[in-house]
């Protein structure tokens, strides 16, 4: 007997929430909420009015960043995969870039750019940018040379195969980068905000002061699940335009 | 109508209508020039003790004429405020001590005007089920989490522990986040001992037998954690030095009315307070906190008289034991009372 996947995840999400019952039963709230608590005090969150305002200011100015870093990382991306000179110029500074977290570059951007939508844009962009041009780098430089062969064949000129091959090739990894930047984007957004106390980073900063768990862990539950709703979203939004890059990843 | 509209008159249309905007926006520019808003920038969370201060930046200073509420800056990172204000960026700091001293020290254009509150209401807590003293938590190679390694509290702590003889490297200091974070590693037995303010102490001993083993104003005369600095630079200017009285002004007013009246305190914990738990305290448990600041702790006078280079020589040994400071910073340039002094004028 086949057993539906939703049945196979509702009993893996309702066995994790009851370890979880357990386990904060048994430590008390000050270590570990229950969920019973978390949801409790989820609804004390939702009600009190601050959620939304700080939702709604980091969502806005995560989404400069982010798009800005989608729009600067895919074309640099695509350079770096398809010219040598590119790739030497830029690939040192990504490999540098790309392990310094938010974190380290934070204080440095407050000083030089105070507290408003450009730092936190900035940081934004600068933690993500990196991570779309890597994944487009790898996309750009996996395009098949059979299909660039053909097109050559065909007389295509350079212009031509970018268009007609390169570009439809790397459209599912477009997706791939978009989902991966949100993370990063999301991660980034939510360490500048922390700094500075400011939106969502300042309700879990708040969160933090009190004695119990439950606000706090409930602030990580309602991050968990934008994050898993938004890179969902890209997920089907990537299925349904590129379903032949699907078909491939769904087996 | 906008069937009839040709393109030039969409144009004037438009045209009159941002010309309608700009008016608007220079009539309220015009009306907001009036009223000035002070960047300032304050620790991230605000505790029981830092209620009158946020009060009076948050409200108290947008009823002097010529100023708005303040723009508050929390900042999670403590140094960083201190660092905003020398790069300026912020026009004040209600910065830590520590880093304020030793910016002066290493020549940074610094002047301390006004306390954010005398008297550090941060306490020792340890699990009396476990440790009874310091001496204890020493011989065992225990561990006290403090917020980071430098700042006003750990100083104090290598302070009183020299004072009691023991030698602070026996003891295992770590850096961890903020007080309510340090007081669930002590409840889950992680640390032996850690920093945090009374009314967490008074909550996390409702949990166990958590007491309360080192008060600082007990060991010191004044353990200052907490002042109103700005740099000597924008104190030159005319303007910036009246904003300065202004400020004092409004922490003094802050400061007394917190200190004659606790049910205005307790309005203003419900407003300004970070954690929700202290926001919807009851009197049982917030009075005796009240009570402890005002009166066992001082932490709000009205006069600021503390405020002076003998008063703070008296710590510099300890940051200087502590390798914080070298013990060279030149108090009486580095604390200007004059802006202080003329609030006191003012206000009578």
């Amino acid at each position: 007997m086949r057993v539906p996947r939703l049945a196979v995840n509702a009993l893996g999400v309702g066995l994790a929430l009851a370890g979880w019952q357990i386990a904060g039963s048994g430590l008390g709230d000050a270590l570990v909420a229950t969920p019973v608590q978390v949801a409790a005090a989820l609804v004390d969150t939702i009600r009190d009015g601050s959620l939304w305002p700080a939702l709604w200011s980091m969502g806005w100015q995560m989404m400069v960043g982010y798009l800005a870093a989608m729009a600067v990382g895919v074309p640099l991306g695509v350079a770096m995969g398809r010219s040598d000179v590119v790739l030497s110029v830029v690939k040192p500074w990504a490999q540098m870039f790309i392990v310094v977290s938010a974190a380290a570059i934070v204080p440095l951007f407050i000083i030089l750019m105070g507290r408003g939508v450009l730092f936190c844009t900035s940081i934004v962009f600068v933690a993500t940018v990196w991570y779309v041009v890597a994944t487009m780098t790898e996309a750009a430089r996996g395009v098949s040379p059979k299909l660039l062969n053909v097109a050559r064949s065909f007389a295509a000129s350079d212009f031509q195969r970018f268009r007609y091959v390169i570009l439809p090739a790397l459209h599912p990894f477009v997706l791939i980068a978009a989902r991966i930047g949100l993370v990063h984007a999301l991660r980034a957004m939510i360490t500048a905000e922390m700094f500075i106390s400011a939106g969502f980073g300042g309700l879990l900063n708040n969160a933090g002061l009190d004695l119990s768990t439950a606000p706090l862990f409930g602030l990580i539950v309602i991050l968990m699940a934008l994050s898993v709703g938004a890179t969902s979203l890209l997920r089907w939004a990537a299925h349904r335009s590129a379903p032949w890059y699907a078909s491939r990843t769904n087996a | 109508m906008f069937e009839s509209m040709n393109r030039r008159d969409l144009l004037k249309v438009g045209a009159g209508g941002l010309s309608v905007l700009a008016l608007g926006g220079g009539v309220g520019g015009a009306f907001a020039a009036d009223a000035r808003t002070l960047k300032i920038n304050t620790l991230a969370s605000a505790a029981a003790v830092n209620v009158p201060m946020q009060s009076a930046l948050r409200s108290g200073l947008g009823k002097i004429s010529g100023f708005t509420a303040a723009e508050v800056r929390p900042t999670a990172k403590i140094p960083q405020i201190a660092q905003e204000v020398i790069a300026g960026s912020a026009d004040l700091g209600d910065a830590d001590v520590a880093s304020t001293l030793a910016a002066a020290e290493a020549g940074a254009d610094l002047k301390i005007i006004g306390l954010s509150y005398s008297n550090t209401s941060q306490v020792i807590v340890v699990n009396a089920d476990k440790t009874k003293s310091l001496q204890e938590v020493a011989k065992a190679g225990g561990t006290i989490a403090v917020n980071s390694i430098g700042d006003f509290m750990y100083v104090m702590l290598i302070g009183v522990l020299q004072k009691r003889k023991i030698d602070p490297k026996s003891v295992n200091f770590i850096e961890m986040g903020s007080s309510g974070d340090r007081a669930r590693a002590l409840l889950a037995g992680r640390v032996d001992a850690v920093p945090m303010h009374v009314e967490q102490a008074a909550q996390l001993a409702q949990k166990g037998n958590f007491q309360i083993l080192v008060r600082p104003w007990q060991e010191y005369d004044n353990w200052f954690s907490a002042v109103v600095m700005t740099t000597g630079a924008w104190l030159k200017d005319d303007a910036n030095k009246a904003a300065a009285v202004a400020v004092l002004k409004s922490i003094l007013t802050s400061f007394r009315q917190t200190d004659d009246d606790y049910a205005w305190y307790k309005s203003q914990v419900a407003e300004y307070a970070s954690s929700k738990e202290l926001k919807g305290a009851d009197d049982a448990f917030l009075k005796p906190v009240w009570s402890t600041l005002t009166t066992e702790i001082k932490a709000f006078p009205k006069t600021m008289d503390e405020l002076n280079a003998d008063q703070f020589a008296k710590v510099i040994p300890a940051y200087k034991e502590a390798g914080a400071l070298k013990g060279t910073v030149d108090l009486g340039k580095l604390i200007d009372r004059a802006y202080l002094e003329q609030a006191l004028k003012e206000l009578g």
